[in-house]
């Protein structure tokens, strides 16, 4: 790739051969490996995958909120706005944090400091990246509540979070989220923690905001119905990889990879009979213990090959070139 | 509230306890109370006349009736020895401890806060682990050990402070800082001990919470988390603690002010008790039971200050003898 | 390259004496040092501790001392160089500091039991029978607790009087709240489980259950807290003498001697400082012994 075509259709954000080590009981371990993908301005680049995947730890380590016993390897890269992510020092990575990356939460109830109004978190942010005064800061965030869909936005800036509902909480973390402007969200399973019957209002609110704006999002779930329909990519991770990257729309009926369409078929369906069993995935996803071997989805694998026990298999596209997939053995394309 | 109108009826009844307990005190010393005050060279005539004097002439009930009604009304009786009442003789020396336990506890809070929050925010670090190993040995120094070490390297060897005397605030601000200053320091080094190692250990837990990596994805540079985000939220032990606090403050004020000769109520009491002038003495101890149950109450009372959440019922009273 | 080395270490691998550490065994060995020349005060040939010797006040650390020895028919007059000095009547330091050990480890191991008896025989009675027993009894310990630690004793040693007996009594009062704290929690604790209520539902008595169901779950933790105690009551015995108000002359006592030495800091502070480290290290010892046996045992004390 040239520069100069570089600097035409720059993405907003380029992760390269992304990797985050954790420190275990003396042992070092990769619980996320070999991680890269694209994401252009306005677009929403949606993860998926089992819980302890290294969802989190990724969308973390962009912003270099890893926990003590993590770091990022010193091959990765990550750049966002021209400069690389894990290169800045400690204050110039505060700028980007807010101004340009931010991001919501899994928890809202545990997410937003109980002893501090829901006005003074939202204004802090505005004032120390914006400058702006305390008492336009105030008002500003009676705005972005009152955007953000929270009702009673006036009265609302002096409540303590304890005083609103988790789905009312959720609101104020974006408010908060999207104080400075950013040009990409990381959402992290915004709407694990909510009520059924919020969570679709959510990720609206979500949805609505980023197409005013422009920004970029990565949106990271555990509901691949969600992926597929709020989303314009979506990756699939296993075991700390990235397995496949596919475009939303054609997630249900053109993934590749097997583990992609066990989690597919693990999806209740209105249409099926009642009572017919879910397909639930045989085994459990290798703890980040033990160093693999080949493919880590192969135990578990009903395609698996001797060459998927031996050897990793590596990213590769399909001519299109947007659909990438890391298996020996891939599902047949469907005839088209 | 109600929780809190609970704990104050509560702390009303204990009170009172503590005040029929001190009051029995004369009843409680061995052979009869009037000729241990009048002394060994008292006349018969001395003893009858202290024996109208207290009333100990009459019942227990009724002599009882009449103490309660006199503290009641704040007049707890008259130094047999100077005949200065002894409230008055409490409210003179009243500012001296209280300063001293000030002066104390700020410069415990000065050095414990800091010390805690960067103990907190870097466990294991190189620093935490010496303030860690030298904080175990500071706490088994005796306040007493504390103040004679303090005078003999700043007062005898560097000559920077007074060793003894007092000088009050409305006379000389700076002369009576310095005089304060080896004293409250004495109890301080000792006390504030303790303090950090609450603060660190809840630090730590703080700064796992979620609300803290929220406030980092902020943008926010780190003193504002630590100062703002996460202090509050990690004062809870140490607010208790501080309340527990009280008693070793008043206890370290007892044997400092005799050490430094400030004119306290520590010195008071101590003198009392050294010229058996029982009056004063119950005086003194009826006066900082009182005062001490209160401040205990004001401990409870600002955990609402400090969370929103919260109505915490019971709270911290105290765990350990707690004698320094 | 070691893949030995990937295994981590089990925690649990770990013998009961290394997890104690190094600093808990120099600490047992200081404290065995201290116990030892207690006992065995009398068999050493130590100057008298009473022996006053005007000649020699104040004497610095190592001063040869003109001494009357007792002779068969008139006193000899002998040389003899005092290890620790004189304080400030001319008696041994020396002496005086091995002596004291004896009136500071009997306050500071005779109270903890005394507090241990009756502070966990109420607790355990709180924690068993619960309702207006426990009420009454913790009742009487708030009103105990109304009073700070060292009020509460100098006010128990005005009435009772001077006297190590009286302060041993007065001590040991102050440390029964504690106990009965640390007892009643882990009564409660104990009381919910299940061979108690067994236990009961095979109808032993109450007092059998108390002794040998509760008894055994409750002792450990208030040993352990015991050892934390000890050093609490030698300070605040050093307190009370360094008051004036404690052991009475010429018993000798650690905090006494610290509070003579007072007077002469400035020309001989070996006087007050000798036996103030004496006494820091000996407090010192006591604190990490408790607290290495705390994280050794882990009874997690529970808040109540």
């Amino acid at each position: 790739m040239t520069a100069s075509k570089d600097a035409v259709q720059a993405p907003l954000l380029r992760v390269e051969n992304l990797g985050v080590l954790l420190q275990n009981e003396g042992r070092v371990v990769r619980v996320v490996d070999a991680v890269s993908f694209r994401l252009k301005q306005g677009e929403t680049l949606g993860i998926v995958g089992e819980s302890g995947c290294g969802k989190t730890l990724l969308c973390r380590s962009l912003l270099g909120l890893l926990p003590g016993c993590a770091a990022v390897a010193p091959d990765a890269k990550a750049f966002f706005d021209g400069k690389d992510l894990f290169r800045l020092s400690e204050s110039s990575l505060n700028k980007v944090r807010a101004a340009g990356i931010a991001m919501i939460f899994q928890d809202p109830l545990s997410s937003l400091n109980p002893v501090m109004t829901i006005g003074r978190q939202i204004c802090e942010p505005l004032v120390h990246h914006l400058g702006m005064t305390a008492r336009k800061a105030r008002s500003r965030a009676v705005e972005l509540l009152h955007s953000v869909g929270v009702s009673g936005a006036e009265q609302r800036v002096d409540h303590y979070p304890h005083q609103m509902s988790g789905g009312m909480r959720q609101r104020v973390a974006i408010a908060i989220a999207l104080s400075c402007g950013p040009k990409l969200l990381i959402a992290d399973e915004p709407t694990t923690a909510l009520d059924v019957t919020v969570q679709a209002a959510i990720l609206d609110l979500l949805m609505r905001v980023q197409a005013g704006s422009k920004t970029g999002m990565i949106l990271v779930t555990h509901d691949l119905r969600v992926a597929a329909t709020r989303t314009h990519e979506v990756a699939v991770m296993y075991a700390g990889r990235i397995v496949e990257r596919i475009s939303a729309g054609a997630l249900f009926t053109h993934m590749r990879v097997p583990y992609t369409r066990a989690l597919v078929d693990a999806i209740p369906k209105m249409d099926r009979p009642p009572h017919a069993p879910l397909h639930a995935i045989e085994g459990r996803p290798p703890g980040p213990a033990g160093a693999i071997y080949g493919c880590a989805f192969a135990p578990r694998c009903d395609r698996a090959i001797e060459k998927c026990r031996a050897r990793t298999p590596p990213m590769r596209s399909d001519r299109s070139g947007r659909h990438w997939y890391a298996c020996w053995n891939p599902i047949q394309e469907p005839a088209p | 509230m109600s929780a809190l109108g609970k704990r104050a009826l509560h702390l009303f009844l204990v009170v009172f306890a503590a005040s029929s307990v001190t009051f029995l005190m004369v009843d409680l010393l061995p052979g009869d109370a009037a000729y241990q005050i009048a002394g060994d060279t008292a006349t018969l005539e001395d003893v009858q006349a202290i024996r109208e004097e207290l009333g100990l002439n009459r019942s227990l009930v009724l002599r009882y009736m009449n103490w309660l009604a006199d503290v009641a009304r704040g007049d707890l009786g008259v130094s047999y020895l100077t005949r200065e009442p002894v409230r008055e003789a409490i409210m003179a020396r009243l500012p001296v401890t209280i300063e001293l336990m000030i002066a104390a506890q700020l410069i415990a809070l000065v050095l414990s806060v800091p010390a805690g929050i960067y103990s907190g925010y870097r466990p294991r670090s190189c620093i935490d682990r010496i303030l860690g190993s030298t904080s175990f040995a500071v706490m088994s120094i005796p306040v007493f050990v504390m103040a004679l070490v303090l005078i003999y390297l700043f007062a005898l060897k560097l000559g920077w402070l007074p060793a003894t005397g007092y000088v009050p605030l409305s006379a000389d601000p700076v002369a009576n800082i310095r005089s304060m200053l080896l004293p409250a320091l004495s109890i301080a080094l000792v006390e504030w001990v303790p303090l950090m190692r609450v603060l660190r250990s809840d630090m730590i837990d703080t700064l796992h919470e979620d609300y803290i990596l929220m406030a980092r994805s902020k943008g926010l540079p780190t003193h504002t988390i630590l100062f703002r985000h996460a202090l509050r939220p990690s004062l809870f032990t140490l607010v208790t603690l501080f309340g527990i606090q009280v008693g070793h403050l008043i206890g370290g004020a007892l044997i400092v002010e005799t050490i430094f000769a400030l004119p306290g109520i520590g010195r008071l009491l101590i003198g009392a008790i050294f010229s058996r002038d029982i009056i004063v003495v119950q005086g003194c101890i009826l006066f900082i039971a009182v005062a001490y149950v209160a401040v205990n109450f004001l401990v409870d009372i600002s955990y609402t200050l400090l969370d929103p959440r919260i109505r915490r019922g019971g709270g911290g009273w105290l765990t350990a003898p707690h004698i320094r | 390259m070691n893949p030995p080395s990937e295994i981590p270490p089990a925690a649990g691998r770990k013998s009961f004496s290394e997890a104690l550490g190094e600093s808990f065994w120099l600490s047992a060995i200081w404290l065995v040092c201290v116990i030892f020349f207690a006992v065995t005060a009398d068999l050493w040939p130590l100057a008298e501790y009473d022996h006053m010797n005007w000649e020699s006040p104040a004497a610095p650390p190592g001063t040869e001392i003109h001494a009357e020895i007792p002779g068969g028919g008139r006193p000899v007059e002998m040389k003899k160089v005092s290890l620790l000095g004189t304080d400030t009547m001319g008696r041994d330091i020396l002496a005086r500091l091995i002596f004291g050990a004896r009136t500071s480890l009997a306050i500071g191991l005779v109270t903890p039991c005394i507090g241990m008896v009756i502070g966990g025989l109420l607790g355990m009675m709180a924690g068993f029978y619960r309702g207006r027993t426990e009420a009454v009894i913790v009742a009487v310990m708030d009103v105990i607790l109304a009073f700070p630690g060292l009020v509460f004793l100098l006010a128990i040693t005005f009435i009772l009087g001077p006297g190590l007996d009286h302060i041993i009594l007065a001590l040991g009062l102050l440390t029964i709240p504690a106990f009965t704290r640390v007892a009643r929690a882990n009564t409660l604790r104990c009381a919910r489980l299940e061979f108690v209520q067994s236990a009961r539902m095979l109808g032993q008595s109450d007092i059998g259950i108390l002794v040998q169901e509760i008894l055994p779950n409750v002792i450990w933790p208030m040993i352990v807290y015991a050892l934390l105690v000890v050093s609490y009551m030698i300070v605040a015995e050093g307190a009370l003498s360094f008051l004036g108000l404690g052991v009475p002359a010429p018993t000798p006592s650690w905090g006494a001697m610290i509070a003579e030495g007072k007077e002469v800091l400035d020309k001989a502070p070996h006087v007050s400082l000798i036996p103030a480290m004496v006494m820091f290290l000996t407090v010192l010892s006591f604190n990490i012994m408790g607290d290495c046996l705390r994280r050794a045992v882990h009874p997690k004390e529970e808040q109540l």
